[in-house]
């Protein structure tokens, strides 16, 4: 069994060479020698917008425009923190906010602050059909 | 109409595991109904500068939450009007007919709404279905999924059993725990495990939606499928979530170069009890439509959790068929269910699995209980690890990949100490926990936690906490395997982290094999007909043949020819074989290879032993037993009328070597005999005996009460006849059409006689 990570190409052969993690570090450095030597952190093993944008091409070109706009919402979350997705998640849930401001305001601070204007429009189309379905009631 | 008594056969029935299982009645009202209730809209749509004003019946002012993703996010304008006014029968022609390529289906699905695709799916039989479904499921290559969990939350019996299952297979190993806060620890211990063996096989850490992204995020998970969403507004609801925050879950996954796909099923509102009185079909087509909105690659559906109520009902087992196939006609990956075990009967499981295999799919089980049915947390799967190896006989019958293979003895000893060791070095130097070698012996060794000495509930919860709070990640667990000379298997969690980084896999079907994305895109399912689509490999076939304890020419020779070559040769020629002239005479006519290549029969006697209780029971009688063996043929019957023939009495006996005997007399048809004792695996020497007393009865004149040689139901052809055709075949190999008859002696020196 090959653990050469250069071979696990699905769909782009030759992006190997040039892929990137979220931290910026080329894929050919995330190595046994690396991590055993401590230089290898969290943001080296997680997949970059860029990469992102780039599966979602692959999806489109491949007419899977839905997946692709999964990536592409995904991509702007990168930069995002865990800790901040996870919240964002919450505030999305079902009456875990009465105050629809408090939704919008995530948004604002998503575009703003991470730039992710696709995400933002997301939670703005969900406060308009939570207002109207009365989600906004809190159920504990 | 009084005049009746209960049959007895009613109390069989009451006595077999189908009599736990239960059946429904049709109540559309009350949400049983599987294709059709009559509270389901119609299909319609009406689309207005683009915007999807009208769907299945319902105004955009009156849209819930699911129409209105759906409308967004699902229907595509462009398509809608074309495929909304297609005829569902033509499409459901379309659907199984080869010369109509999956891309042109897949792109009328996208403009139809969940009850048109309903609509058409309930034109097709259980047989379409399924073959619809082999050919619009996605990638071409089926594979698997295995449940890997147990009832004590044991991490050391989690890396065995999971390093098991990456031996047998499985593509994919989802994980769950009875205690929430031993997630961690499971999480970590599977991680380790599924590294063991092989690298590339997927790991999913089921648990509550925060929870599970975000032991993803630290790297000990490589793809999650809890992203439910189900087919009502109630429902959706009641599950704390919307489509809007499983949307935002999915993009959060992808983000972090975490492979995710959803989990829906019908039965699924039932149990929650918000129904709306519309068909389980209707509402998994929502979820389904909804699922493609949110742009994941892919679905576990097919009943999953309400598997069991949907197929309590009439056709609901063929409904779960057609959930599936309006998965992949969505283009979406399809983990198709069979994994909440929907009976207590063998054959419904059997029957369940059986379109699955033929039609292949991109994981068959989701998932396939690998352990014990007592230490699988989610359920009893469809099948367990109690029936591993019928799946993997189902596979060898129909020919077919269902992506297992079979694991011998020693490899699964030898894996599954690799993993424990392994484990034991990880705790160590994360000082998380010291491992006796007494524990590790006793997981390796236990084929479920009931037979398991190890950590106590609450040590497990401990070493969880330990990798929660100490923020553990995969960087860690890579280091502490390298410290501690498990390179490989370090490698092998790395190459999952490299896959994180390159996102392949994050593209529909993904799954990985020996070191490369294999998904829908560079594996497309492209059958169409005999000659393409999946086919094995041969080195692929000779894997799934080969199962544990294969019966060969040479071990069945071996076992029919156990004596010792100083007994040799007790069955001695003393000349050519004449009429005889004794009217008490009984010939046993014994077969070519009897007493001399073969000496034992199918039921393990030894043929001097046979041959003795045959002329007791001769003499018992007063009868006078002689021996010929017959060269010109192997068959008992025509043995049986030669012996017959030349028996001063016109009485003879045949016996073959493998214990077939038969009671013959000279003026019969040759397969017209007088008493046959087929049954050579179950004849005990008793019955040999009361041969030779009944075939010198017959002599005397006298009718003696046949021998009769009980049976209980044993599926005897099943368990002997491999053995039989083999043993027989070297009978028929000695046959000489022309060779004469021959006198024999028993030669046992002493008294054996």
């Amino acid at each position: 069994m090959s653990t050469n990570g250069s071979t696990g190409e699905a769909s782009d052969e030759d992006a190997g060479a040039t892929i990137r993690a979220a931290s910026g570090m080329p894929l050919a450095g995330l190595t046994l020698e690396a991590i055993v030597s401590g230089k290898v952190q969290p943001g080296d093993i997680s997949i970059s917008a860029d990469t992102l944008l780039r599966q979602a091409r692959i999806a489109e070109e491949a007419g899977r425009v839905a997946l692709g706009g999964n990536f592409a919402r995904a991509s702007e979350l990168v930069g995002v923190p865990d800790d901040v997705i996870i919240d964002t998640y919450e505030l999305l849930r079902p009456g875990r906010v009465s105050d629809p401001q408090v939704l919008l305001e995530r948004a604002r601070m998503l575009r703003e602050e991470y730039g992710a204007s696709r995400i933002a429009d997301f939670l703005v189309e969900a406060v308009e059909v939570y207002r109207r379905r009365d989600l906004f009631r809190k159920r504990y | 109409m009084s005049d009746f008594l209960r049959w007895g056969r009613f109390e069989v029935w009451d006595s077999r595991p189908l009599a736990h299982d239960r059946f429904a009645a049709e109540d559309p009202e009350a949400g049983f109904s599987t294709f059709r209730s009559p509270w389901d809209p119609e299909p319609s749509i009406r689309i207005e500068n683009g915007r999807v004003v009208e769907l299945d019946g319902r105004q955009e002012a009156d849209f819930d939450i699911l129409d209105c993703f759906i409308a967004r996010y699902h229907i595509d304008v462009d398509v809608a009007t074309e495929a909304m006014a297609a005829d569902p029968v033509d499409v459901a022609r379309m659907l199984v007919d080869i010369n109509v390529p999956k891309e042109t289906l897949e792109r009328l699905a996208r403009g139809m709404t969940p009850a048109k695709l309903a609509s058409v799916v309930a034109q097709m039989s259980a047989l379409e279905l399924t073959f619809a479904y082999s050919k619009m499921r996605q990638r071409r290559t089926p594979g698997n999924q295995a449940h890997v969990t147990n009832a004590k939350d044991d991490p050391l019996q989690l890396a065995a059993d999971a390093a098991f299952a990456v031996a047998l297979g499985f593509d994919e190993v989802e994980t769950t725990m009875r205690v929430a806060d031993n997630s961690w620890a499971n999480a970590l211990a599977c991680t380790v495990g599924t590294a063991v063996g092989r690298a590339g096989t997927l790991f999913q850490c089921s648990i509550e939606e925060s929870e599970e992204l975000k032991i993803g995020m630290a790297g000990l998970a490589s793809y999650a499928e809890t992203v439910s969403v189900y087919g009502t507004e109630g429902a959706f609801v009641d599950g704390d979530d919307t489509p809007w925050s499983k949307a935002f879950l999915t993009a959060a996954y992808a983000s972090r170069g975490i492979k995710a796909r959803c989990t829906s099923g019908a039965g699924a509102e039932l149990l929650m009890g918000l129904h709306e009185r519309k068909s389980v079909l209707y509402l998994e087509a929502r979820c389904l439509c909804l699922q493609r909105g949110m742009g994941v690659q892919g679905t576990q559906n097919g009943g999953i959790d309400g598997a069991p109520l949907t197929a309590s009902m009439a056709g609901g087992v063929r409904e779960l068929i057609a959930e599936n196939l309006i998965a992949v006609w969505l283009g979406l990956e399809c983990a198709s269910g069979n994994d909440t075990r929907i009976s207590e009967s063998e054959l419904r499981v059997g029957s369940k699995i059986t379109p699955y295999m033929m039609a292949g799919s991109d994981l068959l089980c989701s998932g396939f209980g690998s352990i014990c049915k007592y230490d699988n947390t989610f359920n009893p799967s469809l099948f367990n690890g109690e029936e591993i190896e019928d799946f993997l006989a189902i596979q060898r019958d129909l020919e077919v990949d269902g992506g297992l293979t079979p694991v011998k003895e020693r490899q699964a000893g030898e894996i599954r100490m690799r993993a424990l060791r392994a484990l034991q070095a990880v705790f160590s130097e994360l000082q998380l926990a010291d491992l006796s070698e007494a524990r590790l012996r006793s997981v390796a060794a236990a084929s479920g936690s009931h037979e398991t000495d190890t950590f106590t509930p609450g040590e497990v919860t401990r070493i969880s906490r330990k990798i929660r709070d100490r923020k553990l990640t995969a960087i860690d667990l890579v280091r502490a395997l390298a410290a501690r000379g498990f390179r490989q298997e370090a490698e092998n969690v790395l190459f999952m982290l490299h896959q994180r980084v390159r996102g392949d896999y994050l593209q529909t079907s993904s799954i990985l094999r020996d070191g490369k994305v294999v998904n829908a895109l560079n594996d497309p399912n492209d059958y169409r007909g005999p000659g393409s689509g999946y086919r094995m490999t041969a080195e692929r076939w000779h894997d799934i043949q080969d199962m544990r304890k294969l019966v060969t020419r040479q071990s069945v020779l071996e076992a029919a020819h156990r004596t010792d070559a100083a007994e040799a040769d007790w069955l001695n020629t003393t000349g050519p074989a004449q009429k005889g002239a004794d009217p008490h005479e009984v010939v046993i006519g014994v077969s070519p290879a009897f007493g001399n290549r073969l000496q034992r029969t199918t039921a393990d006697h030894d043929l001097v032993d046979v041959l003795i209780a045959i002329m007791e029971g001769i003499r018992d009688r007063g009868g006078a037993p002689r021996i010929v063996r017959f060269l010109h043929t192997a068959d008992t019957s025509f043995l049986g009328l030669s012996a017959a023939r030349l028996s001063g009495s016109g009485y003879g006996i045949g016996i073959q070597a493998k214990g077939t005997a038969v009671i013959h007399k000279a003026d019969r048809l040759p397969h017209f005999n007088v008493e046959l004792f087929s049954n050579a695996p179950v004849t005990t020497l008793d019955h040999y005996r009361g041969l030779g007393r009944n075939a010198a009865d017959y002599m005397l004149g006298r009718v003696p009460e046949p021998i009769v040689v009980p049976v209980d139901g044993q599926a005897l052809s099943a368990r002997y006849h491999v053995q039989v055709s083999l043993l027989h075949a070297i009978e028929t190999a000695m046959v000489d059409r022309d060779a004469a008859p021959v006198e024999l002696a028993v030669n046992l020196g002493q008294d054996r006689r």
